[in-house]
């Protein structure tokens, strides 16, 4: 239960953060922050009580579906932790060359694109 | 079992070769770049028959029989939408040298993992799939907005990135909630397990997602900037390609859940209005194909929303609005000053605007008749008088753009070749599609029957 509450509080941190936060490089964080929160929310949902880490091996393949937690969300979360990694990368690599050319990382000052 | 991944592999692999081909021998690559983009589409041109006669091919990755492994499905829906984005890319990568002077490998290799993202959410029978497929399509058009180094394409890519990020985290949420609530991601099998009531929050966290990607008023307010701000190519990919296959992705995703019909004629109709009056009010070419976008995507889904009377419209129009945005964009492209006299280009810009506003016999009257006609049928007649007002203000900017773009009296501009094939071919296409509308809807018939059929869609993954 812990685990949802603050998937949820993670989410709502980084829209906080993505909408409020003028930084570029803070909102990138939020960005992160809210894909954590998801991939927490998601973990938490194949997760079971005293279960054992989804790995079958010749002793326990019989019992395991009954013991394991749901591998198929932390797959899940494995894809989408790399694409995550590929956005950031991307966003950062962005705000590098914005800050080259325009000396400042305040996206309330990026005013070419108005109207 | 039919190998319908070749065209995914073909693309994907080209795109890797071509950086490392562009080193030694520049002309070679250009044609390589082509070549890919002639198999996909003469891929899916030979499939046609087949599907088309109602058969829906599928392939299990690995041989995983379905739910456990991924399905890839091919009905008439996706196999019509690949025809018309392989089409439309063919139609851009014979302009792209125009407007990419250097770095053009790059520039390729982002372009056709563009298209390995679109391919594959068009032929994904997997939910998850559908969202890691879309990912690749919008990481690679974020790397395509920053292309050219200039403030403004830099400040559209950040706006871009940003907004298509959350999207996408939307999305993900979506399908994780629906994976908690049914235990599958199949979407065949999601089918027989979900309903619209049940599946409320998910299915809106979904939709959120993907209204943003197609920017639909409340999520458009990215489009404007980014389809100003980016290189040509990209703005000419997100208003008419990336936007039909977004529209493709909420119709499989409504085609699993249920169709919701008031909140899509809703914001439908809000997109059309919106749309249309801030497209009046722009002096920004670009800026007024994207509202322009923005308003013709709102008739899109007003005319899903009227349920199974309007996907024939629907679908109709969004094959008119790809195709006559293409050609749009590649005038914008080839006239680089106000008050030219280019007769050939001209005309074509005049017949577009004409096709796009809904004047007969153009391929665009065609299929905003039909939704007008589903929408008084289906009883929803104030939308519809809405939807016929908006053509006539549609008409009215279109006009007044061409008006400052052309003249008589302005200076004689040589047309350019690379751009006038592509759109004198599309411009003849969508003459044919409108003086010829009987064929046109004879041939759509089968892609409204497969939005339809979600049984033989089941029963295709499945086996029965």
């Amino acid at each position: 239960m812990l685990g949802y509450l603050f998937g949820t509080v993670f989410v709502a941190i980084g829209i906080y953060c993505l909408v409020m936060k003028r930084n570029i490089i803070k909102k990138v964080m939020g960005l992160g922050i809210i894909t954590a929160g998801i991939h927490l929310l998601l973990i938490t949902m194949g997760y079971r009580e005293g279960s054992i880490p989804p790995i079958v091996t010749p002793e326990n393949i019989l019992t395991f579906s009954q013991y394991s937690v749901d591998p198929l969300p932390q797959a899940l979360v494995l894809t989408s932790i790399v694409i995550d990694l590929s956005i950031t990368a991307l966003a950062l690599s962005m705000a590098i060359v914005i800050y080259e050319k325009n000396k400042t990382l305040d996206s309330k000052k990026l005013k070419e694109l108005i109207g | 079992m039919t190998p319908v991944y070749v065209p995914l592999v073909v693309l994907l692999i080209t795109a890797f070769l071509t950086p490392l081909i562009g080193i030694r021998f520049k002309l070679f690559r250009r044609a390589l770049v082509v070549s890919a983009f002639f198999f996909s589409f003469f891929f899916w041109i030979s499939l046609l028959p087949t599907v088309f006669s109602g058969k829906i091919l599928t392939y299990n990755m690995n041989l995983w029989p379905p739910p456990f492994g991924i399905t890839l499905v091919l009905d008439s829906l996706s196999l019509f939408i690949l025809v018309v984005v392989s089409g439309l890319g063919l139609a851009i990568v014979s302009a792209v040298e125009n407007f990419i002077k250097e770095r053009r490998s790059e520039f390729y290799s982002l372009f056709l993992l563009m298209h390995v993202g679109m391919t594959g959410i068009l032929i994904t029978g997997d939910l998850f799939n559908l969202f890691v497929f879309t990912e690749i399509m919008v990481i690679s058009s974020y790397g395509l907005a920053i292309f050219e180094r200039s403030k403004k394409a830099l400040e559209a890519g950040i706006k871009y990135l940003v907004v298509g990020a959350f999207a996408t985290s939307l999305i993900l949420l979506g399908i994780g909630l629906t994976y908690g609530m049914t235990g599958t991601l199949n979407m065949a099998d999601l089918m027989s397990k979900i309903s619209l009531a049940k599946a409320f929050v998910p299915l809106s966290l979904i939709l959120a997602g993907y209204l943003t990607e197609i920017g639909i008023v409340p999520f458009h307010f990215w489009k404007p900037d980014v389809i100003e701000g980016v290189n040509l190519p990209l703005a000419a990919m997100i208003a008419s390609v990336s936007t039909t296959v977004g529209c493709y992705a909420i119709l499989r995703v409504l085609f699993v859940f249920g169709f919701p019909h008031a909140p899509l004629i809703a914001l439908g109709t809000i997109s059309m209005v919106v749309g249309a009056f801030m497209a009046l009010i722009q002096s920004n070419i670009k800026r007024m194909l994207a509202y322009s976008s923005v308003s013709q995507m709102g008739y899109i889904l007003f005319a899903f929303g009227l349920g199974s009377y309007g996907f024939l419209g629907g679908i109709f129009h969004l094959l008119n609005n790809a195709l006559l945005k293409m050609v749009m964009f590649l005038i914008v492209g080839s006239v680089e000053e106000e008050q030219v006299n280019m007769p050939v280009t001209g005309a074509c810009f005049l017949i577009a605007s004409l096709g796009i506003a809904g004047v007969p016999p153009l391929n665009g009257f065609v299929s905003k008749f039909l939704i007008y006609d589903a929408g008084i049928r289906s009883g929803f007649l104030i939308p519809t008088v809405v939807a016929i007002v908006i053509s006539v203000i549609t008409l009215a900017y279109y006009l007044r753009a061409f008006r400052r773009m052309f003249s008589n009296s302005g200076r004689r501009v040589k047309e350019k070749r690379d751009f006038l094939v592509p759109i004198l071919v599309l411009t003849s296409f969508c003459i044919f599609l409108g003086v010829f509308s009987f064929v046109a809807i004879q041939a759509l018939r089968p892609v409204v029957g497969s939005l339809l059929a979600r049984s033989a869609y089941s029963c295709a993954v499945f086996g029965c």
